[in-house]
């Protein structure tokens, strides 16, 4: 139930990213975009810092959410990764 | 076609907004911060929902080896890792030093980007890495970062 979750979690995650990515194409060109999506931290604080211009408030709160969530269910189930440890970061 | 418009600059760019870089330099502390404790820092969504490592895994670990002088595990983790370190530490400078003393390592910087095409340079160098590591030792650079 915790795997089903979590994976429906990361996957909302990587919708935001891609998202903000796409914003990112759009507002600041095509070098930023790809290292949004190289870097999805650099993407993250890009978005918070532009939420307001380009409109994507709602997207950056859900993605949040949605990080903080995992970050929680991490901490109860340790579930995350398909046949890997939870503790793996970038 | 024009040079400016073959390579436009990106690190300059990142340079020359204050107020992104220090939250740059905030972020990237406390993701190295948790990594040298061994805490969960930022999650990346693609290998937590795909099982795939995305480009920059291993990044921070890499990089608080090479902070502890482990250079070969660094480079080995990661080999863009010392490029990282650079990165951040001209943000760093960039980000704290009064702005009409950066001015010239920012103009540099910037005309370095548009007549050599260093970033477009990296980012694609970061992505055949990234390439060559899932296609040709997908097992062992799985193995690397579950480590």
């Amino acid at each position: 139930m915790l795997g089903i979750l979590g994976m429906v979690v990361w996957l909302g995650c990587i919708i935001c990213l891609i998202m903000v990515v796409i914003k990112m194409f759009q507002d600041k060109g095509a070098l930023h975009g790809i290292l949004g999506l190289i870097c999805g931290l650099y993407a993250f604080i890009w978005g918070w810092l532009n939420a307001d211009r380009v409109g994507i408030k709602n997207i950056m709160m859900i993605w949040s959410l949605l990080i903080l969530i995992s970050l929680v269910l991490g901490f109860v189930g340790g579930f995350s990764i398909p046949g890997m440890t939870p503790s793996t970061t970038p | 076609m024009s040079r400016t418009i073959l390579f436009p600059p990106l690190f300059a760019t990142i340079l020359r907004d204050r107020k992104l870089g220090s939250f740059i330099c905030g972020a990237a502390l406390l993701q190295l911060l948790l990594t040298l404790f061994g805490l969960p820092g930022w999650p990346c969504p693609l290998i937590h929902a795909l099982g795939i490592p995305c480009p920059g895994c291993g990044l921070s670990r890499a990089t608080v080896f090479l902070f502890q002088g482990h250079v070969k595990e660094a480079v080995t983790l990661h080999a863009f890792a010392p490029v990282l370190v650079l990165a951040l530490g001209i943000i760093t400078v960039c980000t704290l030093a009064p702005r009409q003393r950066i001015e010239r390592l920012v103009t540099g910087t910037e005309t370095l980007e548009r007549y050599t095409g260093l970033t477009i340079i990296l980012l694609s160098g970061l992505i055949l890495y990234w390439l060559a590591r899932l296609m040709i030792l997908q097992a062992a650079f799985v193995r690397l970062i579950q480590s």
